[in-house]
This record gives C-alpha cells, structure tokens and sequence, in this order.
C-alpha cells in the first residue's frame, strides 16, 4: 500500500459517500481491520455514524466483517478493500459495457445494482417500475436479468460473502482440519488449502448459476411473439423498445414443428452485486483490441474483437492464462459485418493468396471498393489471421493447422505487452524518448554495464549514465552488485543495470495513484470555488425559472462543466493506465485473490 | 699509409655489403646467417662491421626469443632518426610499433624503463620534429596516446563514424536514424492502402543491406558507412519502438525468435518494418502532471498542492 494510494482512496470515498464515511475508511485503511469500539475511539464518530458508514460500505462490498476472539470476548472486526475503492472510478467504464452489450435496459438494470450495492432482483423491478409496465417489457426485463446473471455481470451474494475473505478461509480450514483425528502435517494441511480453492473455483466454474432457475417449457408461436412485440407500452428504462429480434434468455429447443423454449428465471428474494472482475475481462479485452488496431489497423483490430467475443464465455477473470481454442471459421462467423476489413490487407504480392487463370497469369482482384464478396472476405480474414498470429506480441497463437487453423489468445503476454508499453509510454512522457529507448535496451538484454548500455543506445557514456540514474530516481530501473573481490569493496564492483519489474510496477503505480489523486482534488477545487452558484442552481425558485441566472452565472456553468467533464476524461484515462498496469496481470490477479 | 686507406676501404666495402644484405631481410638476420653469407671474410671482422654500422644507425637490433638479429634501417628511416638522441630512438621505436592502436605514457614508461622525466623530454622533442602526434581515446578520454604522425587512429580509438572530435555525434545520428525510419517506413505498407498492411508472407520489407544502399547510393551521409554501422542505428531505432525485426523465413516468428535477445544473432539477415508511432501517446500526456517538474513534491498540503497549481489552472483555461 502506497501513500498516494490511500490518499486516492480517501477522496475517492468523500467523492462517493461523503465525509463521514471517509473517516471510517481512512481509520480502516492506515490502522487494518479493527472492530467497532477501536473505531470510535480512533474516528471520534458516534457509534450510529460509525454503524451507518459500515452498513454503507458492507451495502457496496467495499468493507467486510469477522467475528474474532480477542481474550475472552468474540468480536466483530471490520476491514477495507482498495480495490473495491479503487473500481468506484471505473464506474462509467462499466456502465458503458453493460450499455453496450446488453442495451439500455441492461443498462438500466445494472446501474440500479451499482447505485444500490447487495440488492434483490425485487427491488431491482420495484425502483424501475416494472409491475406497471406492460406484458413485452415484463418479459424483456426478465430475460436481460437472466442473461445479466447467466453471463455474470451481476452475481449472486450469499451471508458469507460479506465475511472477509481471509477469515473465511481460515473457517473452512479450520472445518477441514477438525475433521481429522490428529493434527494434520504441513503436507496435509497444503492439501487442505489448495482443495478449498479448487472448491471456490469449481463453484465459480460451474454452469448452475446460483440464483438462476429454469421455469417449465412454454409453447412459444410466432403468433405469440408477435402480440408480445406488440405488447410494449411507453415506459421509460428502456424497457419500452423490446425487439421480438432479440431472444436473450431463452434457450430454443426445436421440436418437431412447434418452438418450444425454457425460460431461465432469476429468483427475485436472491441478492444481487455487480461482478466487477468479469467487467474487468471486457476492459482488458478492449485494450487488446485497441493494441491491434493501433499497430496495425481497425481491420485486424475487429478480427481479435471477434475471437475475444467468441471465448470471453469462457474467459470469467483475468486470472484465466489462455482463452478456448477459436477456429478461424469461427472467428469469419463471428466477426462483424461493419468490421471495416476493406483495404486492411494487401495479399496481391503473397505467392499463397495469389489466384491464376487458365493461362497462368495473376487474376487482378476486380470487386467495387466498397462491398466485399464473401470469398475476399474469407481470404482477408484468414490473411489478416496470419499477421496478427504472427506479431512480434505473440498475444494471438496458433495451436493447431486443422480446419482453417485454431487459435486462443495468451492472456499472460497480452497483460506483459501491455504493460510495457503503457510503463514506455510514461517514460517516454515524464523523461523523454531515450530514457525509453534506454528502458527498452535494459528489458530486452536484462542485465547490463552502463557502458554496455551506452553502446547499444549510442549514447555519450556521461550523458548515459545520468539518464540511468533518472530512471533508477524514479523506480523504473534498478542496480545489481557484482563483487570483483571476496572482500566486497564497493570501489572494486561491477554495477549492472536492469529492470525490476515489481518496483517498476509500484512506481508506475504510484506515478498513476498521484495523477488520479491530482486530478480529483483539483476537481473539488473548482466545485467548491463555485459552491454558490452551484447552490443557487439547486434552489426550487431557479429549478422552475432558469431566467433567475445571469448571463455571467450561465457562462460560469458552462465552464465548470467543461472543466469537470475534461478533469473526468483524464481520470478515467489515468484509471485505464492502472488496469492495464496491475488488474489484468494474471499474477496480480492471483495475488488479489485473498483481498 | 697506403695500407691503412685498403682496409679503410675493405672496410666500407663490406659494411655496404652487410647493409645490402641486411635490407634483403625484414625480418633481421644474425652472425650464422653472415658467416654462410659472407664466406670471404672471418667472422671477428663481419662482427666489427655489424658494431660499425650499429653505431651509425644503419641497422638495429632485434632480439627473437633467445636469438640477436639485426635488421637493416631504411634511408628515409635513417634521416629520420638521424638527429635522434638513444632515448629518443627508444620511444620512438615504441610508439612505431604500437601502430594505428597508438600507445599510453604509462606502457611506454613500462617497456622501456626510463624515467618519466626522461620519456617527457624524449615525447616533446619527438613531437617537435613532426615525427609523432598525441591523440584521445574515445574508451579513455583522459589518456594520452602517442602514434606516428602519418598513421591515421583505428576506429576503436576514434569511435568510428558516430564520433567527431572524440565525442559521439547525437546529431548526425539521430539525422541519419531519421532517413533510415523513413525509408522503411515507406516500404513497410502499401501505399494504394494508407491503413492497410501486407500480408504476414510478405518478403520485400527493406534489409540492412538495402537501407545501407539507400544511404550510401543518394549521398545521405559523406562518412563511408559499413552495413554493421547501418545495422547498429537500426538496432536502435528498435529499441526507439519505431521499427521491428522481422525474420526471413516463413516459418520464423517475426522477431519473437523464442525469447532470444536482440542482437545476438548479429549474422541474421534480418528484415525490418516501420511501426506506426501514433500510439505513443499516454494518458498523462493529456494532463500537466506527466512534464511537471515539481510532481514529486506535489500533495495535498504545502505550497505545492493541485488547488494551488498554476499548470492545471492554465491546462483548464484552454
């Protein structure tokens, strides 16, 4: 945990819930879990404060709870996520997707979950005023809530879900080993653990979504769709545009010459939260995509979207390694028929794609600029396959020749590949192109004397060596002692140079918290220095007569939304940097798992 | 009287004859050598004639392993060393030897044992006779190396053609890093596609050996450059992130080479492809705080906080 990253989460939470939860969450966060008493000893809150700030961030599922012994009395300590704190700005980002791919009435549905933190499917109907609206939006409602929770976008929350994860842990093993007669050796005990997150895992892997349950078939006519689609009244939330086009949440069975469909319902006294992690394999996706169409372009870039699309089933938290096998027929099926593929590729050169006529001569591709035929569009799609497979990135594999060719994407190198460029693009950014070009050098050749350094990079050795320094100042590099002699005398020592990569994270971590906490404190700034105005805007007599405010106020308005709006771009911008540096790394992944 | 003019004379004679016979031989000659050579006269006189023309410099000594030879000394060396003092001769006949690698005050003082007072005096006057020249290295910019006046240094003590006056040339570097990117940039995607890209079999990116051409045939640089010169700014425009390596063959990875470093496989002909730089761009290039120069003493309290920022203020008002 670094400074500015509590300092960030801090303000993050003001921004969020307001003062008084902020001072809870910063006791939690500099102190660790503590229980309610040591809390308002240490926050000076009252206990309803203190209470009403717990139930907030308990609501959320950025605080957790466990029952502990401390002497004689049992417990109840509570602790903080900052990751949980830390998604709170990736917020847009994910109403985005959720909007994106299920829609303004997925939409709708998740930022109620998300405004709401725990909540039942009940609820969710109750606040959108689903219960007055008619039959097709009813309908509609339920299958996006079913394919919300079938694609785990929203996903269950049981009781012990709100218990840390740590302790929860350590109840289960504490189960485990009770079970035995006599105190387990460390083997036994090695084994114990990895089998409870093999359980955790195999409940996650499952295809029984907790909380979902598949009603009795129903006869489903084209008639019958037909009044459905007629059946829509003019309710807002977006439920009022139901498309009888889109059959999400319902499986069809074709039987004989009558539809028959199961309905997949979700239990509406089940809670609800907003699966973060999964939303974070859509992100990590997008920056993959957009890693191809910038190196290459939109073309190749709809390509990987393509084969991202057709795994991302499969692919439930970044801490997947490899994504499913993908055929390149797939992949032509899947890819969309927008994708702009025209003039991606040129193969008229490539001796495999050229095509000759009966006399042996080249046939010059004649097809209108505008419109591809499907043959042009396969040989595109399987040419560009072969470019983006064989990327110096390595992110898309090959994994096998049959067919049309497998491939699955190394999530592992795409999170590596990532993040060096992101790190090279700060460096590049805060110091300049050679200390990139240096940082560059020093991660390809590993370890490295400067004067080695210098050659490689054409650099003065003087000039070399101070711009060495600069990056090892700032995290990115760091010195490794090579003694000559036994008496290791530091005048008698070689010193490499090269990259660490963990301190090279923290620091670019750090670099990036710093940034965002810029940023949101600037904002609060600009808020507060018009509180005024702003309070004005907010009273009934200017709500219902706009004309109360002078040209001069208008004009300040305007130009604090402009502000905030180009203050917010940078944050989420400053967030993306942050994903790709730390959430998506598989590694990190792991490593926040107990968190 | 008359006697004494005939040995005279025998003398010179055959002193002209060792002389002769000296300079058929580069590599030296030593007494058995003269003995089969010069079956008419014994032995003590050739060794006399060999100390006379030793003292008159016209030949030098040699010594190989156990064996003393002699070897002859040129005229136009002779006039050289003609107004050389013995020490003089001695340092002289180092720094020659040293060649264009040009020798150091302190190896000097090492091989010929004299005292430093005296190997300054002797380097003084041989630099006043024109007859060496003290240069820098560019691996020890503070030594002083001595070599003949008319020999011109290696390239490993002038640095090669990125090196002007013993510094590196940044400049005409990154001028001539800037004409390679652009040539390959060129031939890296299809012009009759401005976002397109050629297909992965495609074999014509530019080589080494192509660039080198293109630098060498439109008189991009007056300094005669070699394929491994153009190799390495190549190499460091790779790691600019400006170009990739691509292998030759089909079946190679482009350039992932299995983990294998860059520069390694120096003998790989590789092909090289111009990556579009549009990318390059990073959040923080949006915001002051990436270039501020006070970013680390940035916080919440003090006299340098964001509120208080005189960058972020200017950055909104645009």
């Amino acid at each position: 945990m670094y400074t500015q990253q509590v300092g960030l989460c801090k303000q993050i939470v003001r921004e969020h819930y307001g003062p008084i939860v902020e001072t809870v969450v910063a006791v939690l966060l500099r102190e660790g879990r503590l229980h309610l008493g040591q809390l308002a000893r240490r926050t000076k809150l009252t206990g309803p404060n203190i209470r009403r700030a717990l139930a907030v961030l308990i609501q959320h599922g950025i605080a957790t709870h466990a029952m502990s012994k401390d002497g004689s009395r049992m417990f109840t300590y509570y602790s903080v996520s900052l990751k949980s704190i830390l998604r709170l700005q990736r917020a847009g980002l994910y109403l985005a997707l959720v909007e994106e791919r299920m829609g303004s009435e997925g939409l709708a549905i998740f930022r109620t979950i998300m405004v709401n933190g725990l909540t039942t499917i009940g609820s969710v109907r109750e606040a959108l005023g689903v219960a007055e609206m008619g039959n097709a939006a009813k309908i509609k409602f339920n299958s996006v809530v079913a394919k919300l929770v079938r694609d785990r976008y929203i996903i269950a929350v049981n009781p012990q879900d709100t218990i840390t994860k740590v302790d929860r842990i350590m109840q289960e093993e504490a189960v485990e080993v009770e079970k035995l007669t006599i105190p387990p050796t460390a083997k036994e005990l090695l084994a114990i653990r990895r089998k409870i997150i093999e359980r955790e895992e195999e409940e996650y892997q499952s295809s029984n979504v907790v909380g979902i349950k598949r009603r009795a078939s129903v006869d489903i006519s084209a008639d019958h769709s037909s009044k459905l689609h007629m059946g829509a009244d003019g309710r807002t939330n977006g439920f009022n545009n139901y498309d009888s086009g889109d059959q999400n949440g319902y499986s069809h069975l074709n039987n004989g010459h009558q539809q028959q469909q199961q309905v997949d319902a979700v239990d509406d006294k089940q809670f609800f939260r907003a699966y973060y992690d999964r939303l974070d394999v859509f992100l990590r996706n997008q920056q993959i995509v957009n890693y191809f169409t910038d190196k290459y372009n939109a073309g190749a870039g709809a390509l990987v979207k393509s084969i991202l699309r057709v795994t991302e089933q499969h692919t439930r938290t970044c801490r997947v390694k490899l994504s499913e096998t993908v055929s390149a027929t797939q992949v032509f099926q899947h890819i969309s028929a927008e994708a702009p593929l025209i003039d991606s590729i040129d193969t008229s050169k490539d001796m495999f794609h050229q095509k000759f006529d009966a006399n042996g001569n080249p046939i010059v591709d004649t097809s209108s600029g505008t419109e591809l035929s499907r043959e042009k569009r396969s040989e595109i799609i399987f040419a560009l396959l072969e470019v983006i497979h064989t990327d110096s990135s390595g992110i898309v594999i090959k994994v096998d020749e049959r067919g049309t060719g497998q491939y699955r994407v190394n999530f592992e190198r795409a999170a590596i590949t990532l993040r060096d460029r992101c790190v090279d693009a700060l460096v590049h950014e805060k110091f300049g192109s050679v200390h990139a070009r240096l940082l560059r050098v020093l991660r390809d050749k590993k370890k490295l004397d400067e004067k080695v350094v210098a050659q490689a990079t054409m650099l003065p050795i003087d000039s070399c060596r101070t711009r060495l320094h600069d990056l090892a100042l700032a995290g990115m590099i760091d010195t490794v002692e090579i003694p000559r002699s036994a008496d290791r005398n530091p005048s008698r020592m070689f010193y490499l140079w090269y990259v660490n990569a963990d301190k090279q994270m923290r620091s670019a971590m750090r670099f990036v918290y710093q940034g965002m906490s810029n940023i949101i404190e600037r904002n609060t700034k600009e808020v507060s220095a018009r509180a005024l105005l702003i309070a004005k805007t907010k009273r009934e007599d200017v709500i219902l007569d706009p004309g109360l405010l002078t040209d001069g106020e208008r004009k300040e308005l305007q130009n604090l939304a402009r502000i905030k709006q180009r203050l917010t771009v940078a944050n989420v911008r400053l967030d993306s940097m942050l994903l790709v540096i730390y959430d998506i790394d598989p590694l990190s992944a792991d490593h926040q798992l107990l968190q | 009287m008359a006697d004494a003019l005939d040995r005279e004379e025998q003398a010179a004679l055959m002193d002209r004859e060792i002389y002769e016979l000296a300079l058929q031989q580069p590599d030296g000659l030593d007494a058995d050598f003269l003995k089969v050579a010069l079956p008419n006269y014994p032995l003590e006189v050739a060794v006399n004639g060999v100390n006379r023309l030793l003292k008159a410099g016209r030949l030098e000594l040699m010594q190989v392993g156990t064996r003393i030879l002699y070897r002859g000394v040129h005229a136009g060396e002779f006039e050289r060393m003609a107004g050389l003092t013995g020490d003089e001769r001695l340092v002289y006949k180092h720094i020659e030897n040293s060649g264009n690698e040009g020798i150091w005050v302190r190896t000097l003082k090492q091989k010929t044992n004299l005292l430093q007072g005296v190997i300054t005096r002797c380097l003084k006057g041989l630099e006043q006779k024109a007859l060496i020249k003290s240069i820098k290295s560019v691996k020890h910019p503070t030594r002083k190396l001595y070599m003949m006046i008319d020999i011109s240094p290696s390239s490993d003590i002038t640095g090669g053609p990125w090196y002007t006056d013993q510094e590196m040339d940044t400049d005409f570097i990154e001028q001539l890093a800037s004409q390679c990117y652009k040539f390959i940039y060129l031939q890296s995607y299809p012009r009759a596609m401005p976002r397109g890209v050629y297909s992965a079999n495609h074999m014509a990116y530019p080589k080494s050996s192509v660039v080198h051409r293109h630098i060498s045939t439109n008189g991009i640089s007056t300094v005669a450059l070699s394929v491994e010169h153009i190799e390495e700014l190549l190499t460091m425009l790779v790691y600019d992130g400006k170009i990739e390596r691509i292998a030759p063959a089909f079946e190679v990875d482009m350039g992932r080479g299995g983990g294998q470093s860059l520069g390694t496989k120096p003998k790989t002909d590789w092909m090289y492809r111009a990556l579009r730089v549009s990318n390059m761009d990073s959040p923080f290039t949006d915001i002051p705080c990436g270039r501020c120069p006070v970013y680390d003493q940035c916080g919440d309290t003090g006299a340098i906080t964001p509120a208080k920022c005189e960058y972020l203020k200017t950055w909104l008002s645009f």
